[in-house]
């Protein structure tokens, strides 16, 4: 089980490993020696518990990686294949509706991911999978939701986001009510462009 | 030759003078806040009282005259309407007395900009944490000579926030330092805790903490308050940090001036071995060097502002600025 350090985000530090054979990612969440210790406690052992908890349900409805194995600050879930959607030269509007209906199960069963952005999509061959959840939470809160779509909005062209829009409005029955908290949302934010290419 | 610059956007009076970079003078008068808060018009009949004396006190204390003066810049928003107004038009009164251009400034890159200049860091990740502001900021692309926000507040501002639970408090004087003085040998209490990838919320945490205050001792809740809320600010800013690959980190704005925040921050860079810098409380207040500074750079590579363009705007957004110095 040799561990290789491959990322450190900003929680967590993320290591690929062979576990029982099969290809790994462990996601562990280092200390945070700034916080106080109830702050800390909760940022990383609440945290990977709620993740944890969440992967194993989205995992079984869309596509996710698998959990395989969780302790109190660490998950090991399965390694997938492909690369960042933030890393391609554009996501297409193909894809943009594979993120749709990712987002759209998700939201289905109550699960807002909390940080929907390209840098969370793994395109492999004609398949997307989102990946770390590691600011998700269930909620049933229409607006709880519209976050996730406008940062998803944010990460993506205008005709990506119209394809993307279609989708989801197809495939979650109560996306009318968060596509409308969206409006709101962006109406009351300070910076209404924020999207890197905006010019 | 040097550039002198006003700052008018709240209760301070700023003046202050830039010579190549080099602060020459960093004169101001505080208008005395009240329970009351800030009246807008009657701070800026402050102003107005004493815009000479500060004007006159700065060229003193630089050591030199009207007439080393090549340009001046003003505060041109984000601010209070009448305040800002005193700034300009002294501003505008003296550069046409000394047929010298005008240079309207953004007061958020009036902190930044200087806290980069006396940090040293090339190119950091900037935390600009004030009364009406809380952004985490940076150059994403050098092309669009904009600065990006990488995360800010969804509804308030950290220091808005901190003064209002001050009040609720009954504290006195109303606002952060008095908090910070009244939280020390606190313990925690749980509070609610909002980031949504870099953005954060304060009014939930500021409903939550006013609420608990006749259940638990005010320096128990006091410490929580401002515990929860620079944690989600430093969490947030850590993220911001290692997306954006930047090497350093600078705090400014008036909230800048709080121990406990650049302790948190400063941890937190050094966590990856990233730089860290907060300036001199002087350039975290409201001051008019900043202004000054920047006014100094617009001047130097080559800003031409339109007449249209030397007004006021109480709601000047950072990221619509251009900045020519890139």
């Amino acid at each position: 089980m040799a561990l290789k350090k491959i990322s450190e985000g900003a929680e967590a530090d993320i290591y690929e490993l062979d576990f029982l054979g099969v290809p790994s990612i462990m996601k562990f969440r280092r200390r945070k020696s700034y916080l106080v210790p109830e702050i800390e406690e909760s940022l990383r052992f609440v945290r990977t518990k709620t993740e944890a908890r969440i992967l194993a349900k989205a995992s079984s409805i869309t596509n996710a990686p698998r959990p395989l194995f969780v302790s109190k600050y660490g998950i090991i879930m399965e390694k997938l294949q492909g690369i960042r959607a933030s890393e391609m030269h554009s996501l297409g509007s193909e894809s943009a509706s594979r993120a749709a209906s990712i987002l759209a199960s998700l939201h289905g069963a109550g699960i807002v991911h909390g940080d929907f952005t390209k840098a969370n999509l793994l395109a492999y061959e004609n398949r997307l999978y989102v990946i770390d959840f590691g600011l998700s939470f269930y909620s049933s809160s229409a607006e709880d939701m519209a976050f996730d779509v406008l940062l998803i909005k944010r990460s993506i062209s205008k005709d990506e986001y119209a394809s993307f829009r279609a989708e989801y409005a197809k495939s979650f029955d109560k996306a009318k009510e968060v596509l409308k908290k969206l409006d709101g949302i962006e109406r009351r934010g300070r910076y209404q462009n924020r999207s890197l290419d905006a010019k | 030759m040097a550039v002198l610059g006003i700052e008018s956007s709240a209760h301070t009076f700023g003046v202050g003078i830039s010579e190549k970079g080099k602060i020459l003078a960093n004169a101001k008068e505080m208008y005395k806040i009240t329970d009351k808060g800030m009246i807008p018009s009657r701070v800026a009949e402050f102003h107005s009282n004493n815009a000479k004396a500060v004007i006159t006190d700065a060229l003193k204390s630089s050591g030199l005259s009207l007439g080393d003066i090549e340009a001046i810049s003003y505060t041109k928003g984000p601010g209070l309407g009448p305040c800002l107004r005193v700034g300009q038009l002294s501003a505008l009164t003296l550069g046409e007395k000394l047929s010298v251009p005008v240079y309207p400034v953004n007061h958020a890159i009036g902190h930044i900009q200087i806290t980069a200049h006396l940090s040293g860091i090339k190119d950091p990740l900037a935390i600009y944490v004030s009364g009406g502001n809380s952004q985490i900021l940076g150059i994403a692309d050098e092309g669009l000579k904009r600065y990006h926000i990488y995360g800010e507040t969804l509804d308030i501002g950290l220091g808005n926030m901190i003064d209002n639970f001050a009040r609720a408090a009954k504290l006195n004087p109303a606002w952060g330092s008095t908090v910070a003085k009244v939280a020390e040998g606190g313990s925690y209490l749980q509070m609610p805790y909002t980031v949504k990838g870099m953005d954060f919320t304060f009014t939930g945490l500021l409903t939550h903490a006013v609420k608990s205050l006749p259940h638990n001792s005010l320096r128990d809740v006091a410490y929580s308050l401002q515990e929860t809320a620079f944690s989600m600010v430093a969490e947030a800013s850590e993220r911001a940090l290692l997306l954006s690959g930047k090497r350093g980190a600078i705090l400014c704005g008036g909230v800048a001036q709080s121990k406990r925040l650049r302790e948190m921050l400063g941890a937190m860079s050094n966590s990856h071995g990233c730089g860290f810098f907060v300036a001199p409380d002087e350039y975290n207040a409201d001051n008019g060097a900043m202004i000054a500074y920047v006014g100094e750079l617009m001047h130097r590579h080559g800003a031409k502002p339109k007449n249209s363009e030397l007004g006021i705007k109480q709601r000047y957004r950072i990221d619509e600025v251009d900045l020519r110095w890139l």
